[in-house]
């Protein structure tokens, strides 16, 4: 009996502590838990009743004041034509995009892995115009572009590729082809210093063999580089979806979205709609879309990023 | 969304913040006080001056004044008005006074202007865009319209002895002026507010209006548009991202020999030293006479202080100390006792503009103006890029029209 008793406080004594030491590690990810609940928890449900309802200003913040439409905001998101050539614009936007900047990157980024002169500080200016912030980069393509004055129709005219000067931004025609040519300049160091490393990650060994079995470069790189490089590949194109995909401040600087809508991409046209038309509910129905697209490209980036753990 | 959202509580804190400080100040009111004249310093000065005179008198109250840049009030006053953090007096831009109001923004002053003279001391335009569904919810600060400026060199030069009055001269004249690389004419067709505020009085001169948008008229003034940059390529097709500032360079550096544009600019051509001769003459007319009608008012912010913002903006649109803040503004007065002052109507450049601000029209299209506005510049901006007729245009701009007004 007294033993028993004594083992039953043993095994008491021996969880107490454990208890404690879980209760504990609660606390240390509450600040996370709580930060995350505030800033990232509460705006999305926020954003997804607001999109439900009829609201102004005024009645923003306060939901007892404004009607519940239902799925009306988003019925009429549907019915406006702008919607369907932003989601295209933005599609366009970021296949280009992305296309562009993998494969010079990818260019560059075999080019720059090879040791010559001067290599490694070529590569540290690349990142140069990486840093220069999105403002100015686009205020300074906005002049290059310009049709009259700009330096780009200059350079054409000068070597005789064109007669005529191309108004770029103001063209409906070419304004979203002058977006993605920017976004393509202002992504393109940022890919380059990601292959670099993914590249210079790889075993030489592998390479070593190849040369041994005869495998030209070609070669080398369609089945030594490019399937070695997969799990790599896969985060960068995912992440640079993303990125891309929820492109907002180069649009809005460089074109406004215009003209008639021709470079608007779908965070404009929400931008649009809550600043200029207030129009709250629509815009956070838009944004809830896009939300979702969003979303689902995150998860599969957390589901490819683990399984390359593993 | 999300961003704004954490600005919204970011805000809020703000405001605790703030209250607490107010709780200490015990008694003291703080009243804020914002404008989007912050590239302007002699303004900035000048109210400056006025706020610490009003203090002085009034020990109680506290001014605190913030400028920011023209483009990012719009957006301050409705998050201000979202999270009840507005300030209790702004400066607001005239065409967007209503939609504010029908937003909750600011504070119905209806009571308070009745006891006062300004309906009848004010021009009817201006005083118009203070007033949403028959209540007051501002006074009208500066009043300022549009008009044709022509270098007058580049006239000289091409054998024109004097700027056009009416669609036919402007339309010549503006192609014996385009040679080279310079235009004969250059106007904002950008699409935003600005190209709309630029393509009204073309509108209104053809005796059309938003209201009958889709008449004769309308197709009239969208195909000269459509004339001038396509036919005589005697305006710019950039014209289409051009705001009115990015005209005022091209006018300054001799890229094209007349624009449209408003008395804001004066004081930028003394700043830029500009070396031409220049001048300023009425908008040439297709039937009427017209310009469009600019400029601020003053609102009363949906605050608690309501009270205390009436009588800080009472002594502020007294005229001894208005004047200075008009004139440092750069902007006209737009009541009969200034108006009349000799300050604006000796200057042969700011005369004209009086004189277009008596025949300017406001932009009073009710709440929706934002999405009038924008379907506006689809009309135009599709005629100048060859996306569709004048009259394609004028139909389809006039159906999506017709619901918004009020």
């Amino acid at each position: 009996m007294v033993d028993k008793t004594s083992d039953v406080r043993a095994i008491d004594k021996k969880r107490e502590p454990r208890k404690r030491i879980a209760h504990l590690d609660y606390l240390f990810v509450a600040p996370a838990a709580l930060f995350l609940l505030l800033f990232m928890v509460y705006p999305v449900l926020f954003n997804i009743s607001l999109s439900l309802r009829d609201v102004t200003a005024a009645t923003l913040l306060d939901t007892s004041q404004n009607t519940f439409v239902g799925l009306s905001n988003y019925a009429k998101v549907f019915q406006n034509p702008a919607f369907a050539t932003t989601v295209i614009n933005t599609l366009v936007f970021t296949f280009f995009s992305l296309v562009f900047q993998l494969g010079l990157g990818m260019a560059l980024a075999i080019f720059y892995t090879r040791s010559f002169p001067g290599a490694r500080y070529m590569r540290g200016l690349y990142l140069v115009a990486w840093t220069i912030p999105i403002v100015v980069s686009g205020s300074v393509f906005r002049w290059l572009l310009e049709g009259d004055a700009g330096v780009i129709n200059y350079l054409l005219r000068t070597l005789g590729l064109i007669h005529q000067s191309i108004f770029w931004i103001s063209n409906p025609n070419t304004a979203l082809v002058s977006v993605i040519f920017v976004n393509i300049w202002l992504g393109l160091p940022f890919n380059l210093t990601l292959l670099i490393a993914a590249l210079q990650g790889l075993p030489q060994e592998v390479y070593e063999a190849a040369s041994i079995d005869g495998a030209s470069g070609w070669q080398k790189y369609r089945f030594v580089t490019l399937p070695m490089l997969r799990p790599a590949l896969l985060s960068i194109v995912v992440l640079g979806l993303i990125y891309t995909f929820k492109v907002f401040d180069l649009v809005f600087i460089v074109t406004g979205g215009g003209p008639l809508n021709a470079s608007d991409v779908v965070s404009t046209l929400a931008y649009k709609m809550v600043f200029r038309d207030f129009l709250f509910g629509q815009g956070a129905a838009i944004l809830n879309l896009l939300f979702v697209v969003l979303f689902v490209l995150s998860l599969f980036y957390i589901r490819t990023t683990q399984r390359e753990e593993v | 969304m999300n961003v704004n959202l954490s600005r919204v509580v970011g805000k809020m804190l703000a405001i605790t913040v703030l209250g607490l400080s107010v709780g200490l100040a015990q008694g003291k009111v703080t009243l804020q006080f914002w404008d989007y004249y912050s590239d302007n310093q002699n303004f900035q000065k000048v109210l400056e001056d006025l706020i610490q005179t009003y203090q002085k008198s009034n020990p109680n109250v506290e001014i605190k004044h913030t400028p920011f840049p023209f483009g990012d009030l719009k957006n301050k006053i409705i998050q201000g008005a979202a999270t009840r953090t507005i300030a209790d007096i702004v400066i607001v831009d005239n065409p967007d006074h209503q939609a504010m109001a029908s937003q909750g923004a600011f504070a119905d002053i209806t009571d308070k202007i009745k006891g006062t003279d300004y309906p009848s001391l004010y021009f009817k335009g201006a005083f118009s865009s203070t007033i949403y569904k028959g209540k007051n919810y501002g006074v009208p600060f500066v009043s300022n319209a549009t008009a044709l400026y022509y270098n007058e060199d580049l006239l000289k030069a091409a054998g024109i002895a004097k700027p056009p009055t009416t669609w036919a001269e402007l339309q010549s004249d503006a192609k014996k002026l385009t040679s080279g690389d310079r235009y004969g004419f250059c106007l904002s067709g950008v699409g935003t507010e600005e190209g709309t505020f630029t393509f009204l009085p073309f509108l209104w001169s053809t005796g059309s209006d938003l209201t009958s948008f889709g008449d004769a008229g309308s197709v009239k003034a969208l195909e000269f548009w459509n004339t001038l940059v396509n036919q005589d390529r005697s305006v710019s097709k950039a014209m289409v991202g051009w705001s009115q500032g990015d005209v005022y360079q091209q006018f300054i550096a001799q890229k094209c020999a007349m624009m449209i544009n408003g008395p804001w600019q004066l004081p930028n051509f003394k700043r830029d030293k500009v070396s031409f001769k220049w001048g300023v003459a009425p908008w040439p007319k297709d039937k009427e006479s017209v310009s469009i009608l600019g400029g601020e008012n003053f609102a009363i912010g949906n605050t608690k202080n309501v009270n205390e913002a009436w009588k800080f903006l009472s002594w502020l649109l007294q005229p001894e100390h208005l004047k200075p803040l008009i004139l440092a503004n750069g902007s006209l007065p737009n009541r009969n006792d200034l108006a009349k002052d000799p300050t604006w109507t000796t200057d042969p450049i700011t005369k004209v503009f009086l004189e277009q601000v008596a025949v300017a029209k406001p932009r009073a299209y009710g709440a929706k103006y934002p999405q009038i506005s924008e379907q506006v510049w689809t009309a135009f901006q599709s005629v100048v890029l060859g996306k569709q007729s004048a009259a394609e245009a004028a139909k389809q701009a006039a159906a999506a029209i017709k619901p918004l007004l009020p």
